[in-house]
């Protein structure tokens, strides 16, 4: 950088161009298996042990009373609960907007999952809209990882 | 980020801001106020972090409420705020509160978004869940006397956020639930034309009200009643 001097935008205020990169040793912890499974292109969500209450978006512990929770494999369709369109995003979205941001709703389970919508245009995305997961076929442990479609689509 | 179907004028703007209450007992605050006011109410309600783990659950019924009117809801989902609705609902237990619609005089609550203030007529109580946008049209949370150039039949029922809410006055984090307190204070005092100039937003006969302040997308939600004494 030393060489290249400093690129400055303005003076008043001064504002000047600078480097930032962090690298992170980040550990899934307990909700390992969940990103494992995208890769397999599994969805696994937690069941409570006790009472029996479903996450689609997994727990290792439930929040309704406070047991521990056992993995089971989601259905991979479903329906979206709601959803909205992001007109701005993240940097590393910024150039897929407008995008569709869905939670879905399984049976079998009491929670939603939160994911994106691809494959139909904002203004035809509906309340109840049969979906289907798709999984990234070159994965990198993300939720991105998986995204949904149309059902009738798949 | 504006996500539909809000538009920017449908969002506050975070402000900067300052506002102060002083907090006594009977006994000193008679001694240094004329005209006191007493926090009859105070409750609040948390919820889980993520919108995608609150649905599916029965609702939490307030006193003019039964179990039969929300047979087919999923609540909370992410239309309704659970940890208002149990706010609303500890502070009306402990101030005697059996119909809010009827027994409140006016409302300064947490309208961050347009969207947010419909939700927040349900979750306490001022029309059944699912009847926030007929509860608007009505008229009812509009105040009385004043020329809105819309048809309202009920208008000012029960003013809502007669201060212009966070949607005109903005949203200092941090102050803005003790600006509602202050609105609150100088209407159960009758002195709102003193500080604002002229008493056009003053509800008359104000007794008592009902403020409410939010943090984050209805993780942590207070209610508190204020009464004239």
């Amino acid at each position: 950088m030393e060489n290249k001097g400093t690129i400055v935008y303005g003076v008043d205020p001064l504002v000047v161009h600078d480097h930032y990169e962090i690298d992170y040793r980040h550990s899934y912890a307990e909700d390992s298996p969940f990103f494992i499974g995208l890769t397999k292109g599994q969805l696994l969500g937690s069941r409570c042990t006790a009472c029996k209450y479903t996450y689609a978006t997994p727990r290792a512990h439930c929040m309704e009373c406070g047991e521990t929770t056992a993995w089971l494999e989601l259905p991979l369709t479903g329906r979206v609960h709601t959803f909205t369109t992001c007109h701005y995003g993240g940097e590393l979205f910024l150039k897929e907007t407008p995008f569709t941001l869905i939670l879905v709703e399984f049976d079998g389970a009491d929670s939603l999952l939160l994911s994106r919508l691809k494959g139909v245009p904002p203004e035809r995305v509906r309340i109840g809209l049969p979906v289907a997961a798709h999984f990234s076929k070159t994965p990198s442990f993300k939720v991105t990882d998986v995204w949904f479609e149309p059902a009738d689509k798949a | 980020m504006v996500a539909t179907p809000l538009t920017m004028e449908d969002i506050c703007t975070m402000s900067d801001g300052a506002a102060v209450c002083v907090l006594a007992s009977e006994a000193v605050a008679s001694k240094v106020c004329n005209q006191l006011v007493r926090i009859s109410g105070v409750g609040s309600g948390s919820d889980a972090m993520r919108m995608a783990d609150r649905p599916h659950g029965k609702v939490i019924l307030l006193p003019h409420e039964r179990e039969a009117d929300y047979r087919r809801l999923k609540y909370p989902g992410v239309h309704s705020f659970r940890g208002g609705r149990m706010a609303a609902k500890l502070a009306y237990e402990m101030a005697g509160i059996r119909n809010p619609r009827e027994e409140l005089s006016f409302i300064e609550l947490h309208d961050a978004y347009t969207s947010s203030e419909i939700q927040t007529y349900e979750d306490l109580g001022l029309c059944k869940y699912g009847e926030g946008g007929r509860f608007v049209e009505s008229g009812v949370p509009f105040l009385p006397g004043v020329d809105y150039g819309l048809e309202l039949p009920k208008q000012g029922g029960l003013p809502v956020n007669p201060s212009g809410g966070l949607l005109a006055c903005g949203h200092p984090v941090g102050a803005t639930g003790l600006m509602q307190a202050v609105f609150a204070f100088w209407q159960l005092q009758g002195s709102l034309g003193k500080h604002l100039g002229n008493d056009k937003l003053q509800v008359k006969n104000a007794m008592r009200g009902l403020i409410h302040s939010h943090a984050g997308t209805g993780t942590y939600i207070t209610v508190s009643i204020m009464e004239a004494v």
